[in-house]
């Protein structure tokens, strides 16, 4: 087994790595202050009787949010599935690309943080080509959703300035991440590299360009702060455009399930 | 209007976590009927949800929650009040909306909103509350004709039964050979039933419900589940879609408790009493019908079976399908108390109906909402394609008694 293990904050300056952990502060309680105006909001609202969502307190529906996540309706995007197909496996592309890129960066954050020593030898192998075969299906969604909306719509598709800023924001984030990778893979040529398929094709496209260990080792630090910088603001940005229908829409979901059954009950029972 | 207005007061959790689901995929755009015969994308559902966030973010976003409430950008709000109420409230694009937005209750909810603050109801919509008042109808038709013209005399009516007969009023006053085929088929059924006096029966509510003018929502209810509790009802049947599903689903919030008797639309008793053997077609059809599903009928309250099982148990019949049918199926252009105000949409709606069913070959085009039936038959008033429009249940009737 080749012996390698998760790099975090390599040839990253001490001073750079300190600003990061403050931004991440912030943008951490940024999110949870937008997420908790749009959840106390939806706690205004009085309850209907025919709904399926049940009477919760506001902590109640912000766990439904995020537990729902992980519903099957969410998980295998049911509703789409019933419209389009082709549609249906882009949104889980970016569906499963996002949770699992997510969960990848909280066991980075277990791994260094916390001091857990879990990504090595072996399971930081599978980790590797997990996380890197999600961000390409997460591209390749990204992508699509992107020429749909704004290429092949032809005046079909309903957009405000937010569709945009999302899609390119999650764009940008994934792709300067596999500008890094493919960066380091260049400047290391590591025996793990056949364990970042899409990271290893950046490699080769970089290393064509740019043989210049210099000039790669600029690139991996401009590129490392644009990669924080992008996907910081992201989660600082995400309460605060649509898409918090990532939590929103959960419920949604769910509950249009149960509502065929209420709908059902009304004349039938 | 004051900067301090509430554009979440009123509506309920499910609707404002709706309004933050929204992902504007636009899967909608292809079922909306509006967005058919409009082309306008303006007021199209994503934008409508757009626009009333826009005004939420008015006093409960980031910036009002520091800072106080921001002024209310008064030509959005005018300009989603239109959009709102062209909406026929036919729900097409909730039942496509891939996160399951459940539209056909929150439009009328946010039109409720903008009647609140003065922008709405629209033109002769107004009038509703008045006219109600006064005659018991939206028609302002009186009450001594509500059932005189239709009732067929052969059939007899019950002081007290435990199944109860709704007319409705726009069945009663304006599709009148829908409501007399009601009849004469409980007649045929034979079981004893129930109807309230003319001047008792009134309005059931939906047209102030869906033009967001909820005040006398109340009283209605209490007047007539009142009267029907009085007369021993115990199932209430009635085959207009609208009066339908505010019985099922707005009544008993009205009225405070369970209503003391269960609903039904009368295609539903019908397919009932055809399985139990206690009615059947003496006479066949050698026709090919095409069935159209009300909106409020099949998104409304889910019935889309009991009419097609009626309609196949005639003999001789061929039921053939629109490509949107069941819970897909394409408003007529009624809905919504919008046909009256946006009066060549509807029209233009109810021609995508009859393009279809001429276009697949229908001898006859069946309905079962009396709105439907109203608007269909207008939109072929000089129209080049014509088809004949019957009612399922004039067409049971028709059956019956050879009419």
């Amino acid at each position: 087994m080749i012996d390698q293990s998760r790099e975090v904050f390599n040839d990253i300056p001490s001073l750079v790595r300190t600003i990061f952990y403050i931004a991440a502060a912030i943008s951490i309680i940024v999110f949870f202050t937008g997420s908790w105006l749009r959840i106390s909001t939806w706690f205004k609202g009085g309850d209907d009787p025919n709904d399926p969502v049940p009477k919760k307190s506001t902590l109640g529906l912000a766990r439904i949010s995020l537990l729902y996540i992980f519903s099957r309706d969410c998980l295998f995007a049911k509703r789409v599935v019933e419209r389009s197909k082709l549609r249906a496996v882009m949104l889980l592309f970016v569906y499963w690309g996002f949770i699992v890129l997510f969960i990848g960066t909280i066991i980075v954050a277990i791994d260094y943080d916390m001091g857990a020593d879990i990504l090595k030898g072996g399971v930081y192998l599978y980790y590797s080509l997990v996380l890197d075969i999600s961000g390409g299906f997460f591209i390749i969604g990204l992508l699509f959703f992107i020429l749909r909306r704004y290429i092949f719509s032809r005046g079909a598709v309903v957009s405000a300035w937010d569709d945009a800023a999302v899609l390119i924001l999650m764009l940008i984030i994934a792709v300067s991440g596999f500008c890094i990778e493919g960066i380091r893979l260049a400047r290391f040529n590591p025996p793990s590299m056949d364990w970042s398929p899409v990271g290893a094709a950046f490699s080769v496209v970089i290393k064509a360009w740019i043989p210049d260990d210099g000039i790669l080792l600029s690139l991996y630090r401009i590129f490392w702060v644009f990669h924080a910088a992008t996907a910081l603001f992201f989660i600082a940005f995400l309460p605060f455009s649509k898409q918090f229908h990532m939590f929103a829409a959960q419920i949604t979901t769910l509950e249009a399930g149960m509502r065929k059954s209420k709908l059902m009950e009304l004349v039938h029972d | 209007m004051t900067e301090k207005t509430s554009f979440v007061e009123g509506l309920t959790k499910r609707h404002l976590i709706e309004l933050d689901a929204c992902t504007r995929c636009s899967e909608c755009l292809k079922w909306c009927p509006v967005q058919e015969v409009t082309g306008n994308r303006g007021i199209s559902p994503p934008e409508k949800i757009r626009m009333y966030r826009d005004l939420i973010n008015n006093t409960e976003g980031l910036k009002a929650r520091l800072f106080g409430p921001r002024k209310v950008n008064r030509e959005l709000l005018e300009e989603f009040a239109k959009a709102v109420f062209e909406c026929t409230t036919c729900g097409a694009c909730g039942e496509s909306c891939e996160v399951g937005i459940f539209s056909q209750r929150l439009w009328p909810f946010l039109r409720k909103k903008m009647v609140d603050m003065g922008l709405g109801p629209l033109g002769p919509q107004a009038n509703l509350p008045k006219v109600i008042e006064r005659t018991g109808n939206p028609y302002d038709k009186p009450a001594e004709e509500r059932y005189r013209p239709w009732f067929p005399q052969e059939v007899k009516v019950a002081g007290r039964a435990e199944i109860g007969y709704y007319a409705g009023c726009t069945g009663a006053y304006e599709s009148q050979a829908m409501v007399r085929g009601d009849v004469l088929a409980l007649g045929a059924i034979g079981e004893p039933f129930t109807m309230l006096p003319p001047e008792e029966e009134v309005c059931c509510g939906f047209p102030l419900f869906i033009t967001g003018q909820h005040d006398r929502l109340e009283d209605l209810t209490r007047r007539l589940v009142d009267a029907y509790r009085i007369k021993g009802v115990k199932l209430l049947i009635s085959s207009c879609p609208c009066c339908v599903n505010i019985m099922a689903r707005d009544w008993p919030l009205f009225y405070g408790q369970e209503l003391p008797f269960k609903i039904r639309h009368i295609t539903q008793f019908v397919a009932d009493a055809i399985k139990d053997g206690k009615f059947h077609f003496k006479e066949g059809l050698k026709e090919k019908l095409i069935y159209h599903d009300p909106c409020y009928l099949s998104r409304g309250v889910g019935v889309t079976e009991e009419p097609r099982s009626v309609l196949k148990s005639i003999p001789g019949v061929e039921l053939i399908e629109f490509d949107r049918s069941g819970l897909d199926s394409r408003c007529c252009g009624a809905g919504g108390a919008a046909r009256k105000v946006f009066h060549d949409n509807a029209i233009a709606m109810g021609r995508l109906t009859i393009d279809e069913a001429v276009g697949k070959g229908a001898d006859r085009l069946v309905l079962s909402c009396p709105a439907c039936y109203s608007k269909v038959n207008e939109a072929m008033e000089g129209y080049d394609k014509q088809i004949r429009i019957v009612d399922i249940m004039e067409l049971i009737a028709e059956l019956i008694s050879g009419d």
